[in-house]
């Protein structure tokens, strides 16, 4: 007999439930200093806890950019981006600094991983 | 985004002579007219610290006025069988037959074996409705009736499907039965699958005939303000269909589902799917081995050579066993041709200089570059940039970012930022994908062509994964510095070195090439290799070049195929058994795979990547050797540390020295970088056991390494390992390190004498 309040690929059910441990290891670990070093330097090498938290989010990626004028201008979206679909910045903020624009997109999504429950 | 109002197209023509003609084809919305101009284009990236974008204005024939239209587009690829005279909806009664492996049974309805026209409601079809089951459908003008299957089809399942309509009792049997072995299939014979069906039922009105070519994988319809398009795209294969007259019985069709060709006077057509094949590939015909041979044509390239109902599992090639090779893949987004009428027609001038150049529209109030490249019509200079556009192919309309983000950002250590383009591309899915993109129903892309617009042609495009340009645009950084280097290019395409191999290279003392030449084909690799001992010197400006093998047909150079196989950093991987271009017959996958690393040919060869930064070189102690030293005249011992990719030269993707894998014995290891990040890891066609610690902050082998060996005849191939050294190019306005010391290298490369 099919059990269907479960999804078809029981898989997804380990990978739920392994998102939230993961989640629940990670959100300890965040601290003013690991912002600040996100925000110094977005990109490259980082500590092992910054890596570890990167990795995290960029498996799984809700934030993006957009830049309407190349190099010039960037804007947060959410993702996925769909067939069809215009650019929707979730805000009216335009960074002209990339890293700056990064760190907003990590700054999202340490919002959403602290928020009660962790976002899934 | 609708990105109304647009103009956008393609050159029939990528690489031309003076003397020859390009047509481009253009299609707009919004835009009722364009001002045409000739550009040559010099530079793209915008990035702040380069030249930023530059083009220049030619006077030419081709500057005028255009008026433009929509033009549309077929997707989906199909065959199509003409039949004047009407035999393939025989009078009375009769059978359609036919193997089939469907990857989306649920997406709609979707034609197998066709003779029908939706807008007249006339013709039949044998396919899937609705519901995802096994259909006969007839229209007889007025009315459509059908009779259905009562189990739907399982997705990647081979089975023997077949209708035989009754005409004297006005019914349809249907027959639908799983034909699993231990390969063919996603699933085991071992379970006992719900699969098999046998329905009776009335058709209640007499099918007319359509008058129109059959079609597997179709059907006719018609669409307002264009006319006759084929709709009812099906997903999957299908393998040996065919038609008999009369209504057979469970016996005769218990022949045909064993495999059995059909016998006697009553065959219609049987399009033998594995009838035709050659050692050096498969074309677009399908064989009707029946009496009037009535053979289809494929459309937007049907993928051939691939495994059919019978396939075994022993024999992995099409060349050994073309038997078990019918099945033809069809997808219903597949492109390779837009077939516009073209909207400009022009011949390239005697005196146009070679370079790259494209057709500037502009019309209200926005803007496209069609981008092409204009060779000599015989050399011109020393010195020739050969511009990768068989990789530019493999890149084009790259969708990764819309369709699996998360594999991109992971990769590439670096946020996604999107433009316009991206949008644009996510507007029109006719325009297609990429060979790093999957059809609608997951099978990975394994045909390219530039017959379509390509985003990635365009000079300022910039690629979603990273923020920075990619392919065509990086390798304008190289032209840009060309353009002010002191010496006379000229510019050659991939697709001129796989139709002429090395006579294209013969006259050039330097051959420079791009920033990523990934994709080659054997005529390209032997080119090049017959080049270097005779000779010749290439200075091999980029990284993960020589990499995947590929292949065109000889008429058709606008197309491209690759089969990404069980090795190299692949967006897909192709199903067990489908390892073999059907342009050439050869085995695809990577060149390492196949004996020819690129270490052999250039020095060095991949060995890693990551896009977070870029980070500079540093000597080693084969760059003190009086032969050599001249390349770092006015180079200190620590270089390339800016550039417009991500802050340095050596970056994005890196190659590595190594004489396991073929780098001449006497190369000299100039240079290599270091300090790279984690996300750069070693790569996966080198690690045969997994284990922490293979990023580039742990692993020796994650750097650029620059090589230089000399080849018979005093040939010579300089290589830098890194895609960003040809962005790290124009930074400062040339004047910087990296500049200085390509420079020097091809300053002594264009000389007679030695190189070392």
């Amino acid at each position: 007999m099919t059990n269907t309040s479960l999804p078809a690929d029981r898989q997804l059910l380990v990978y739920a439930r392994f998102n939230e441990e993961l989640r629940a290891e990670m959100r300890p670990l965040i601290t003013e200093d690991l912002i600040e070093e996100h925000r110094r330097r977005p990109l490259g090498q980082h500590s092992d806890t910054l890596m570890r938290l990167l990795n995290m989010f960029r498996r799984a990626p809700v934030y993006a950019l957009y830049s309407r004028t190349p190099c010039r201008e960037f804007q947060v979206i959410r993702l996925p981006v769909t067939e069809g679909s215009n650019p929707t910045p979730i805000d009216d903020v335009v960074y002209t600094d990339q890293n700056e624009a990064l760190h907003a997109v990590f700054l999202r999504n340490l919002e959403d991983l602290m928020r009660s429950g962790g976002a899934k | 985004m609708a990105n109304t109002p647009f103009i956008t197209g393609y050159a029939d023509s990528l690489s031309v002579r003076p003397g020859e003609t390009v047509q481009f084809m253009v299609s707009a919305e919004g835009v009722a007219s364009a001002e045409v101009q000739l550009v040559r284009l010099i530079h793209g990236d915008m990035a702040p610290g380069g030249p930023g974008f530059v083009e220049r204005e030619i006077a030419s024939s081709l500057s005028g006025t255009v008026a433009l239209t929509t033009q549309f587009t077929q997707t989906g690829s199909f065959v199509r069988v003409a039949d004047p005279a009407g035999r393939l909806t025989p009078a009375g009664s009769f059978t359609v037959h036919a193997f089939v492996w469907a990857t989306t049974p649920g997406k709609g309805r979707q034609g197998l074996v066709t003779q029908f026209d939706a807008a007249s409601r006339r013709g039949y079809g044998l396919g899937i409705n609705e519901s995802g089951c096994l259909s006969f459908w007839a229209g007889d003008g007025q009315a459509v009736h059908e009779v259905a299957a009562e189990r739907a089809l399982m997705p990647r399942i081979w089975y023997f499907v077949a209708a035989a309509y009754d005409a004297d009792k006005g019914t349809v049997e249907l027959y639908q039965e799983a034909v699993v072995n231990a390969y063919n299939s996603h699933l085991s014979p071992l379970l006992e699958l719900d699969d098999g069906s046998r329905v009776a039922g009335a058709l209640a009105l007499t099918p007319q005939a359509a008058g129109a070519d059959l079609l597997l994988a179709g059907f006719h319809d018609q669409r307002a303000g264009h006319g006759p398009v084929v709709t009812g795209l099906f997903n999957g294969k299908i393998d040996r269909p065919g038609i008999q007259a009369g209504a057979l019985g469970l016996a005769e069709l218990a022949r045909l589902k064993e495999g059995q060709a059909p016998q006697g006077a009553s065959t219609v057509a049987y399009w033998d799917t594995s009838a035709g094949y050659t050692d050096n590939g498969i074309g677009d015909r399908v064989q009707d081995t029946g009496p009037h041979g009535l053979h289809g044509l494929g459309y937007n390239r049907p993928v051939r050579a691939m495994t059919g109902w019978n396939w075994r599992g022993k024999d992995d090639c099409f060349r050994l066993a073309p038997a078990q090779y019918g099945g033809i893949y069809f997808n219903d987004d597949a492109i390779i041709d837009c077939r516009w009428q073209p909207t400009l027609r022009w011949t390239v001038p005697a005196d146009l200089k070679s370079g790259v150049y494209a057709a500037r529209l502009r019309g209200g109030g926005v803007e496209d570059h069609i981008t092409f490249f204009v060779r000599p019509t015989t050399a011109t200079a020393k010195v020739a940039m050969l511009m990768p556009t068989a990789s530019y192919l493999a890149y084009a309309n790259e969708r990764f970012v819309l369709g699996d983000p998360g594999v991109v950002e992971a990769i590439t250590g670096h946020g996604l930022i999107l433009h316009d383009d991206d949008y644009f591309l996510g507007a029109h899915p006719e325009f297609g994908a990429s060979t790093y993109d999957h059809h609608a129903d997951g099978a990975g892309v394994c045909y390219t062509s530039y017959r379509r617009p390509i985003m990635g042609l365009r000079p300022r495009h910039r690629m979603a994964a990273t923020g920075v340009p990619w392919q065509f645009a990086a390798d304008m950084s190289i032209v840009w510095w060309l353009e002010q280097c002191g010496h006379d290019f000229d510019v050659i395409t991939d697709e001129d070195l796989d139709r002429e191999g090395a006579a294209l290279l013969a006259p050039y003392k330097v051959v420079l090439n791009g920033t990523h030449s990934e994709y080659y084909s054997e005529r390209m690799m032997d080119a090049t290799d017959q080049y270097l001992a005779r000779g010749g010197r290439v200075m091999y400006l980029g990284a993960n070049g020589y990499y995947w093998v590929v292949g065109f047909r000889a008429d058709e150079p606008w197309c491209m195929e690759v089969r990404k196989l069980n090795s190299g950093s692949r967006a897909w991987q192709a199903a067990p058994g489908e390892y073999y271009l059907a342009s050439t017959g050869e085995k695809s996958g990577i060149w390492r795979d196949r004996g020819r690393a690129p270490q052999k040919s250039m020095g060095v060869g991949f060995t890693s990547e990551g896009m977070d930064e870029s980070k500079p070189y540093r000597r080693l102690p084969d760059s003190y050797d009086p032969r050599v030293s001249y390349i770092f005249e006015g180079v200190g011992e620590k270089f390339g540390d800016q550039g417009l990719a991500l802050g340095g030269a050596a970056g994005l993707e890196l190659d590595r020295y190594d004489l396991m894998w073929g780098t001449p014995p006497d190369t000299f290891l100039l240079a290599a970088s270091s300090g790279h990040s984690d996300n750069y890891p070693h790569v996966g066609e080198e690690i045969y056991f997994n284990l922490p610690g293979m990023g580039g902050t742990q692993d020796f082998q994650v750097r650029a390494d620059m090589t230089l060996f000399k080849s018979r005849a005093g040939g010579a191939v300089f290589s830098t390992g890194s895609i960003a050294w040809g962005q790290a190019l124009p930074w400062n306005n040339g004047n910087n390190d990296v500049a200085r010391l390509t420079q020097n290298v091809l300053d002594r490369f264009v000389r007679d004498e030695d190189v070392a």
